[in-house]
């Protein structure tokens, strides 16, 4: 599934192919990026180039399909109850202003603290983390910050009365999630030689590493199937469903596996 | 951790679920957050053995069945269709019957202890909150309901009271178009519209006419209903017309300045049973909603306008007929009153006068008897119409004004003209009508001379009153028919005098039988050749207990007139016989002593021979002893039945005599066909006897003729020797008059009746 990286609320997208599709059929996919300028995204379709869009293609297959989700944030400290929010807006943490809670708990420069721009490049290597049943917090990516309301925005929900955690994360914690994910995803292939990997990488997961860490992650991802073709897209969203009804993320890497 | 994991999960889970607003809604979005919650692909909720929500599979693929009986059956590990083998986790639905909530996942990993508890504290939240939102739309419900209660009622009330209003209008209305413009302002007024007109099919014109507008348009003038909007609404009536029903449109015609863009219109019939009268049309604001929720009432009111304007109709045909002719359609004697009297109103304030003249066809019986009644009604209206032509005639002629023609009944006619100068203006329209039937009339081929009697009353100043003027123009006419017919005369005072001593008499003739004051006086009839009185002539008297003695000329006809002479010819009769009775017991007469009796033509009728028996019978006179002197014109019209009667009382015996023979028709033919026993001829040939030649020359003829046809004669009026002397020498038999008695009464004439008269009576020489 190919959608717009900037349709509102992605998570939706997800849900509704999930009530269509059902449970059988995993979902795999992203949302198109803009190189963080934020203002408009393409999804192709046949000849056509569209906007506010999902493309989307089924893959029927005899072969194995293996899928594998990581994100590599770390917690920060104690989880904080989501006190107030509506929607994707988080107003209160642990009944304090949002803002001020994110800022003071990362202990985040003076400079991300009154500019927006600033703001937005400090929140990409720090977004909130929901509770899960198991495994990783699912990683809310922190889009921008109301410095009036002193609220912060995600880009999909935050229920209210949840538990949120801060997370933070370097080069070596997110290469070390690549490499989670490529084993889960070679994993489901059950023994099969991988004949390609398809990612799907979050923009914020690029900041963090750099050119150089990028090189190093496709390097470690091509060592990880033997040399099959790599080839995937750097998304403003992440879409995998293969247990339960959620499949939405943010902050993480998809790898599709087809063996 | 885990147990703080859970706790949020249920906070997060309640916050989600209580923000749903429909049941429905709740148990979809419960369901997917209690799957996300706990990693489930599959969820279902089952309440009263179907499912009400389910997850993981697509739309309309939900195997129901097996989720149901897993759901309700609550094994783990459960089969599922296409998803293998599932672990599941349960828990009831408390309060909802045969509630469950179901999630499972595919593969291996079971449901933790944990994890079935925080699904329990979902499924009971979920209840919870489904039995709140159960509650709440039930309260919605109850406060929908009374809400559309309350705007029902509302609509009832206004709807009754716009039906009321339109009734108190029709129930005031005097006139038909006068209800228009309150009803329309009434409608307009209650659905708030801004005009409203009413079409009434015209069947002449063969469509729809514009009766009423409101508001009334500038001037007073009908014709803004064809101007403007009312064009455009042409479609809309026709289609309540076509459909009888309430129906509306938008008004968008842009020829239409008054209706503009956004005014809508409305129409709907007017309507009595299954007859579509009109319609009714409204224009003003949008309606909306409002058109919908009137069209009930509109119909209504439409049907109570369509029986008014039937019941008005019905009305004003009643009136019509109650007021006129029906073979005619003339205003009949009610509406001719009415006009006479505001014609002598309208006189006495003008100084005018107003004339009545009635006129009557002569002999119109004549025609009805021997044409039919289809025939003589096709006569009355030609007549009519003859006498409409003519009063036209005469308006442009005498510049008067046109005349009212009414019809009585039977042949009777009565015109009424106003604002006359003079009597002579009133003769002059007579003198028209008079002149009009000149020519003769058409009856189906039949060609017929009709002529008419009018008698013609003038107002006579302030006194007048209708009735006195009908009857002065009546009693004129009469007098005109007595002259001859034809012919007009016009009342005056001195008819009334004699009319009114008339109506004396008559009043007191009725009572004469009663109180014994009619009496027979008796002339002796005379044989010439020997002078011996071989009977004689009874004659009727009136003896008036105040007035004396009145003749025979000043009450017979009245008597004849009235038809009083019925009771009276039979006194007559039953009197002469048992007098003739009486002398012939006292040898007073000679046995062959024979009486005259007059009959009269009212006498004559199919119970007349029953009757001369009855009498005869009665008295023991011998029949052959009786005459019965009837006129020619008797004979004449009774020419059939009258000779069937009188052929009945010939074969009793009893003889018939010809009274006054030579003043009528004197035709041999009646004479052949009555075959009388005698004729008497007329005093006027007797008293020409001895000066005019004429006379001794027709008494001569009517002796030959006589003998000719085995006729007796019997001469009347006899008073001088000379008349006795011709009549002698030309060989009449018998005679009577005053030369030998005069007619007295029984007890005085009796002397004579035996003997002979003296033989100087009868020996006078014929003067040479």
């Amino acid at each position: 599934m190919l959608a717009d990286g900037l349709a509102g609320d992605q998570s939706e997208i997800v849900r509704g192919a999930y009530s269509v599709a059902g449970a059988r059929v995993p979902l795999v996919g992203g949302c198109a990026s803009d190189d963080l300028k934020m203002k408009e995204t393409f999804q192709f379709h046949d000849d056509k180039v569209l906007t506010d869009s999902v493309v989307s293609a089924a893959i029927g297959s005899d072969g194995p399909i293996g899928i594998g989700v990581h994100h590599g944030w770390r917690t920060v400290g104690e989880p904080m109850m989501v006190s107030r929010s509506s929607g994707v807006v988080v107003h209160e943490l642990n009944d304090q202003p949002a803002l001020d809670a994110y800022l003071q708990r990362l202990e985040a420069p003076e400079e991300a603290r009154r500019n927006p721009a600033a703001f937005t490049q400090f929140a990409q290597t720090h977004p909130l983390g929901l509770t899960r049943r198991s495994g990783e917090p699912q990683a809310r990516f922190v889009g921008e910050a109301d410095f009036e309301e002193r609220s912060i925005a995600c880009i999909a929900e935050v229920p209210q009365g949840g538990l949120a955690w801060l997370m933070e994360g370097d080069c070596d914690s997110v290469l070390e999630a690549t490499d989670s994910a490529c084993g889960e995803a070679l994993a489901g292939l059950n023994g099969s030689q991988p004949l390609g990997l398809i990612a799907f990488d979050c923009v914020a997961r690029r900041g963090v590493l750099g050119d150089a860490g990028i090189r190093t992650e496709i390097e470690r991802l091509g060592r990880h199937v033997n040399h099959a073709p790599v080839a995937g897209f750097y998304t403003y969203g992440e879409i995998a469903r293969k247990q339960g009804v959620n499949g939405f993320h943010n902050q993480t890497l998809v790898l599709l596996a087809l063996g | 951790m885990r147990t703080t994991w859970a706790t949020h999960q249920l906070v997060e889970f309640l916050a989600a679920v209580a923000a749903f607003s429909d049941e429905q809604a709740a148990m979809c979005g419960a369901l997917e957050y209690a799957a996300a919650a706990l990693d489930a692909e599959v969820g279902v909720i089952v309440r009263d053995d179907s499912v009400e929500s389910s997850i993981g599979f697509a739309p309309g693929n939900a195997p129901e069945a097996e989720l149901i009986k897993a759901a309700l059956g609550r094994r783990d590990p459960v089969d599922l269709p296409d998803l293998g083998e599932c672990r599941a986790g349960f828990a009831e639905l408390e309060g909802e019957a045969g509630g469950a909530l179901m999630l499972a996942r595919i593969g291996g990993e079971g449901f933790s202890v944990e994890e079935q508890s925080l699904l329990r504290g979902m499924a009971r939240a979920l209840a919870l909150t489904l039995q709140t939102l159960r509650n709440l739309a039930g309260e919605r419900d109850l406060r929908r309901q009374s809400e559309l209660e309350a705007s029902e009622r509302k609509l009832a009330e206004q709807r009754l009271s716009t039906e009321h209003a339109c009734a108190r209008i029709l129930a005031a209305a005097s006139t038909a178009k006068g209800t228009f413009p309150p009803l329309l302002r009434t409608l307009c007024q209650r659905l708030e519209l801004e005009r409203g007109s009413i079409w009434i099919f015209d069947q002449e014109a063969g469509g729809l006419s514009c009766a009423s507008t409101w508001p009334a348009p500038p001037g007073g003038g009908q014709s803004s209903c064809e101007t403007g909007a009312r064009v455009a609404t042409a479609k809309l009536r026709t289609k309540a017309l076509n459909e009888a029903r309430p129906v509306s449109i938008s008004v968008t015609d842009p020829s239409a300045p008054e209706a503009g863009p956004g005014k809508a219109g409305l129409a709907f019939p007017v309507v009595d049973g299954s007859d579509v009268l009109g319609v009714v049309e409204l224009t003003g604001e949008p309606l909306a909603g409002q058109f919908s929720a009137a069209a009930e009432m509109l119909s209504g009111i439409g049907a109570l306008l369509g029986q008014f304007l039937t019941r008005r109709r019905f009305e004003q045909e009643l009136a019509h007929h109650a007021l006129h002719d029906g073979l005619t359609g003339l205003p009949n004697r009610i509406l001719l009153i009415d006009r006479i009297q505001h014609a002598l109103e309208h006189a006495a304030r003008s100084s005018t006068l107003v004339a009545v003249l009635f006129v009557d066809i002569d002999r119109f019986k004549l025609v009805n008897d021997s044409l039919g009644h289809q025939l003589g009604d096709r006569l009355l209206k030609l007549f009519a119409e003859r006498l409409e032509g003519a009063l036209r005639d005469t308006d442009t002629v005498a510049r008067l004004a046109v005349g009212t023609l009414a019809r009585l009944g039977g042949d009777e006619f009565v015109v009424l003209f106003e604002d006359l100068a003079a009597e002579s203006d009133a003769a002059r329209v007579a003198e028209r009508i008079v002149s009009c039937l000149a020519a003769p009339f058409v009856v189906e081929g039949t060609e017929m001379d009709v002529t008419a009697s009018i008698g013609v009353s003038v107002s006579h100043g302030a006194g007048t009153n209708p009735e006195s003027l009908m009857h002065d123009a009546d009693l004129a006419m009469y007098r005109a028919k007595d002259g001859g017919r034809g012919r007009f005369e016009l009342f005056d005072t001195e008819m009334r005098t004699r009319v009114l001593k008339r109506i004396e008499l008559e009043k007191g003739l009725r009572k004469a039988i009663e109180r014994d004051e009619l009496r027979l006086h008796y002339q002796p009839v005379v044989s010439l050749k020997d002078g011996e009185v071989i009977g004689a002539e009874a004659l009727l008297r009136w003896q008036h207990a105040e007035r004396g003695l009145i003749a025979p000329g000043d009450f017979i006809p009245i008597a004849e007139e009235s038809g009083l002479i019925v009771p009276i010819g039979l006194w007559v009769l039953r009197e002469g016989c048992a007098q003739l009775a009486r002398w012939q017991a006292a040898g007073e007469c000679q046995p062959s002593f024979m009486l005259g009796v007059n009959l009269s033509i009212r006498q004559m009728s199919a119970d007349l021979p029953a009757m001369v028996a009855g009498v005869l019978d009665d008295t023991g006179v011998d029949p052959g002893l009786l005459w019965l002197e009837i006129t020619e014109s008797l004979l004449v019209e009774h020419a059939d039945s009258g000779k069937q009667w009188l052929e009945q009382i010939k074969d009793l015996g009893v003889k018939l005599a010809l009274d006054d023979f030579g003043t009528g028709f004197s035709s041999l033919g009646y004479l052949h066909r009555f075959a009388p026993h005698a004729l008497k001829l007329d005093r006027s040939f007797v008293s020409g006897l001895g000066h005019e030649e004429k006379a001794s020359k027709l008494v001569a003829a009517t002796l030959e003729m006589a003998r000719a046809l085995e006729l007796t004669v019997v001469a009347e009026g006899v008073e001088t020797a000379e008349q006795l002397a011709y009549l002698r020498a030309l060989s009449c038999p018998l005679a009577q008059g005053f030369f030998f008695a005069r007619p007295q009464p029984a007890h005085l004439i009796a002397p004579l009746l035996s003997g002979q008269l003296p033989r100087a009576r009868l020996t006078a020489e014929v003067p040479t």
